[in-house]
């Protein structure tokens, strides 16, 4: 039976979106969507040449990619609706990742202004995954105001630093998966950092930073998708329990003695 | 008495001063922010003073002076 994940009115069978922010060409774009198996990639909405936004969206629905605009670089929640209604009206995709941040220098988000936002996008009737902080609470509140799945960052925006607080996000698995998925953004820097979201439960994983700014960006994204698919299997077949003391694994019974 | 040329209106296009003709449309503003390029189906949106005008609505929607104007289009991030 195939292992997708459904998103909203989507359903998916590849557990790794695609962070496009810093990819270096269209050729290099082609090649990582293709290796890593990725059917969702994220776009933004700027003050950009026609030509080279136009190559762009072509290259990604030739790709027969599913495209995800977000609402990068908004600061308040005026302008994150304002974004996300505007790219509803260019792409008509009827989803947005939602992301509101508070400040230049942390990129963290902002949880005030991405719940007045969250809200307000949700009333639009626009499906909403909120990039959040590895708040239990907080997500707990995305959930009621009906978000379609909930992004907790592992660490900050580009810092590759991994997952920071893996009981922060066991605690939002906990309360969330099932309901709608979980999706660990933010902070992937290499593959055993995307496998270990998925072995703490994560439903996906987006990479941006981590496979387009790595040297060889389509090996970086064929190998965060086998560590998202390990990891899968890995939640999928049940780890066993850590413990204090030793376990022997061999029988202790019907041991020769030699006396 | 005002030099001000009256046939004209000023706007704020993505944040530069821009003058055009009185009666001008946003659809207008949109087909001169991208040199006359023909404008692909999807990928671009328009705002006017903080508020969206859907693309429907760009060849009547009237501008009028000091009115600002963001044209966004796709590209990658996020």
């Amino acid at each position: 039976m195939a292992d997708s994940v459904v998103i909203g009115k989507r359903n998916f069978s590849s557990r790794l979106m695609l962070g496009t922010g810093g990819i270096k060409s269209l050729e290099i774009l082609r090649e990582v969507v293709t290796k890593a198996g990725c059917e969702v990639a994220t776009v933004a909405m700027r003050r950009v040449d026609l030509k080279e936004s136009t190559s762009f969206l072509q290259l990604l629905e030739e790709l027969n990619v599913t495209i995800l605009p977000n609402t990068a670089g908004c600061f308040t929640a005026n302008d994150a609706v304002l974004t996300a209604r505007m790219a509803e009206d260019a792409l008509g995709t009827g989803w947005v990742k939602l992301e509101v941040i508070g400040d230049e220098h942390t990129l963290l988000p902002d949880s005030v202004e991405l719940l007045k936002a969250a809200e307000e996008l949700v009333d639009y009737g626009i499906e909403v995954l909120a990039y959040t902080n590895d708040d239990v609470i907080l997500a707990k509140r995305l959930l009621n105001l009906g978000v379609s799945a909930v992004m907790p960052l592992g660490s900050p925006i580009g810092s590759g630093l991994g997952i920071v607080n893996p009981h922060a996000i066991s605690m939002i698995i906990d309360e969330i998966a099932g309901k709608v998925p979980v999706v660990l953004d933010a902070g992937i820097g290499t593959a055993s950092d995307a496998a270990f979201a998925m072995e703490l439960g994560c439903d996906l994983v987006l990479a941006a930073s981590s496979i387009t700014k790595a040297d060889n960006p389509i090996l970086m994204a064929s190998s965060i998708s086998m560590a998202v698919k390990a990891g899968r299997d890995s939640w999928l077949a049940g780890r066993i329990p850590k413990r204090y003391h030793a376990q022997a694994s061999t029988s202790q019974g019907n041991i020769a003695t030699w006396k | 008495m005002s030099n001000r040329d009256i046939t004209k209106i000023k706007l704020s296009l993505n944040g530069k001063t821009l003058m055009v003709p009185v009666n001008s449309t946003l659809l207008d503003i949109v087909n001169l922010h991208f040199k006359g390029d023909p404008l692909p189906l999807k990928g671009i949106s328009a705002a006017v003073n903080r508020e969206i005008v859907f693309r429907s609505q760009w060849d009547t929607f009237l501008l009028k002076d000091s009115y600002i104007i963001e044209i966004l289009n796709v590209t990658q991030g996020g």
